[in-house]
């Protein structure tokens, strides 16, 4: 049975309302604290610094450039690779357990625990403040805003959402549509929604902002909040490198190998129909009148 | 960057502050614009700290490169003035530049030194110190000793291979100029200026198989670009080495006769393609002569 229900309109004025321009204000702010508390930049190990751009010189192998050297270069190049990959993997791994004796500041760390060891603030003030605020807005509205219905959702829902939406309806009214939903759900449809609006209100930083982080990398930081690898991980990551390399074959020889022959066109370039060079003092398989060179025919055709 | 116009209109609108910008981010080096722009726009009273900021910093380059120490020395004892530690590494870096245009080196290296120390992954500093040496003479190994061990930490710079491939072609060294030079060629393989300092590389060397290396290059560098004159000269001249080279050959080496055709085939194709660039201008004569001596001798 579908009921109708007329829903006082200073509902819509007191609640419906304020709510999403509390929101509004409240994600604005989130996001200015989000700024004052953050971190200083902190050192980019120097083990990863120049490991990573050791990696990244060395991935640019399998790309299309191998096709604008010789396949011969290419391949001394791919051994060379594999070995200085292998050599940097061990120098890393030296390097950390050098640095970890000497009790030197292991700032990197790749996983969450040694993060909170390290610097046990860091974490908490990126997600206390997002978590302190939900549970403050949703406590806020159970406490001022329950015991009515909000309003009437457009969409049919399942009988299932009843007990997350009409929470403190006072005992489940079993005749009452999923439709009609309670405040503290209209509080999670706006939270999920306002993300894309307030980056749009927001905005991008200026300019000099972004610079300052870009130049941070360069004067060897890391920017605030994130850590950088130790070197165990990125010993791993260079060794897993040179495997990835010693079994890449490339699957058709370089293109640089026959750049002749296109620079000059396929009609000027000159075509093998003798066999000249070295066994060309061979009277077997040099004259092409023999009775070989039936089987030899493929060759003059093809250049 | 804010806006998307390009620099004739922000000067003509006078939109200072994002002409400095426009100069940041596509990376010009034009120091009297610089100078004037930064001049009226620190005027301004609406704006923001980290603009301001910035804005000295520019500054004080600009007016580096004018060889104005005055107003370098201003603008340092500005962003002083503004808050700025003295201990901040981008103030430092700053300073170090201005040492470096005064002439105290020794005094920049040791501020270098030390911003290093504190953080090895420093790139910048590692650059300085570069430079600081090339700067001087007698000081090659040392050049190139700095710029090995920024290599080493920044292995993936193409800048910097090509610095490198440049010193060992000024000290000589062609074999590693073109191990350099092929690491450039890993980060942008379509440039045909790199395939043309490969194969002149590979033609001053000499030798046969270097030679046909060199072919290749100048081919490569015609395919990407075939107005290029200077691979089209390098082309002729490699093939034509290539061809000497082989009648030359010592009994011991294994000469392709295949090869061979292939280079003076190369030899014609460049002589017609040098020609045909030259074709009417006033040097089409010389160029013709020139190359009729290539193409008489490998007929």
């Amino acid at each position: 049975m579908t009921t109708t229900l007329l829903l006082d309109p200073d509902i819509r004025d007191w609640v419906v309302l304020p709510l999403f321009i509390i929101m509004v204000a409240a994600g604005l702010l989130r996001h200015s604290v989000s700024v004052l508390l953050q971190g200083n930049p902190s050192k980019a190990p120097a083990i990863s610094a120049r490991s990573s751009s050791l990696l990244r010189q060395t991935m640019k192998l399998q790309t299309g450039a191998a096709h604008y050297m010789t396949t011969w270069r290419w391949q001394c190049r791919k051994e060379h690779a594999i070995q200085t990959l292998r050599q940097e993997a061990e120098w890393a791994e030296a390097e950390q357990t050098r640095q970890s004796e000497n009790g030197e500041a292991s700032e990197s760390a790749d996983d969450p625990m040694s993060a909170m060891m390290n610097n046990p603030m860091s974490m908490m003030k990126g997600n206390m403040v997002f978590m302190v605020q939900n549970m403050v807005m949703m406590q806020g509205i159970q406490h001022f805003f329950s015991g009515f219905i909000l309003l009437k959702v457009p969409f049919p829902l399942t009988a299932g959402f009843k007990s997350m939406f009409q929470r403190g309806l006072g005992a489940e009214l079993p005749d009452l549509e999923p439709s009609y939903v309670s405040s503290v759900s209209w509080y999670f449809l706006v939270m999920y929604g306002l993300r894309s609006f307030l980056q749009l209100v927001i905005g991008d930083p200026p300019l000099e902002v972004r610079e300052q982080s870009s130049k941070t990398m360069q004067y060897g930081y890391l920017p605030p909040g994130r850590t950088g690898q130790d070197g165990a991980a990125v010993a791993q990551q260079l060794r897993q490198e040179a495997e990835n390399l010693e079994v890449f074959v490339q699957p058709h020889k370089s293109e640089f190998d026959s750049v002749e022959k296109r620079v000059l066109g396929v009609h000027r370039y000159p075509k093998r129909s003798k066999l000249t060079g070295p066994d060309s003092h061979d009277s077997l398989f040099a004259n092409e009148t023999t009775g070989n060179s039936k089987v030899k025919g493929g060759k003059k055709k093809s250049n | 960057m804010d806006t998307d116009a390009d620099l004739e209109t922000l000067v003509a609108q006078k939109d200072h502050v994002n002409v400095l910008r426009y100069l940041r981010v596509h990376q010009l080096r034009d120091p009297s614009l610089a100078v004037h722009h930064g001049q009226a726009a620190l005027k301004q009273r609406s704006l923001s700290d980290v603009t301001r900021l910035a804005i000295y910093e520019q500054v004080a380059l600009a007016a580096l490169d004018l060889q104005d120490h005055t107003l370098a020395d201003e603008c340092l004892s500005k962003l002083r003035e503004m808050g700025v530690e003295k201990e901040s590494v981008r103030f430092r870096l700053l300073l170090g530049r201005c040492l470096e245009a005064s002439g105290d080196t020794t005094g920049a290296s040791q501020l270098y030194d030390t911003l290093l120390k504190e953080n090895p992954a420093n790139s910048v500093a590692l650059k300085r110190k570069y430079c600081i040496l090339k700067s001087q003479v007698g000081q090659e190994i040392a050049t190139v000793a700095a710029l090995n061990e920024y290599l080493q930490n920044n292995y993936s710079d193409p800048a910097a291979w090509s610095e490198m491939a440049k010193l060992r072609m000024e000290q000589g060294d062609f074999a590693k100029a073109i191990y350099a030079w092929e690491e450039v060629l890993l980060s942008a393989p379509t440039d045909p200026f790199v395939h043309v300092s490969i194969a002149e590389c590979y033609t001053t060397v000499g030798g046969l198989d270097n030679l046909e290396q060199a072919r290749k290059h100048f081919c490569q560098a015609l395919e990407l670009d075939a107005s290029y004159r200077r691979a089209q000269f390098g082309l002729v001249v490699a093939a034509n080495a290539y061809v000497e080279a082989a009648s030359n050959a010592s009994k011991k080496q294994l000469v392709d006769d295949f090869e061979v055709q292939v280079a003076k085939e190369l030899v014609k194709f460049g002589a017609e393609q040098a020609i045909q660039a030259y074709k009417g201008t006033s040097m089409l004569a010389s160029v013709q002569s020139l190359m009729q001596e290539y193409t008489e001798g490998v007929k």
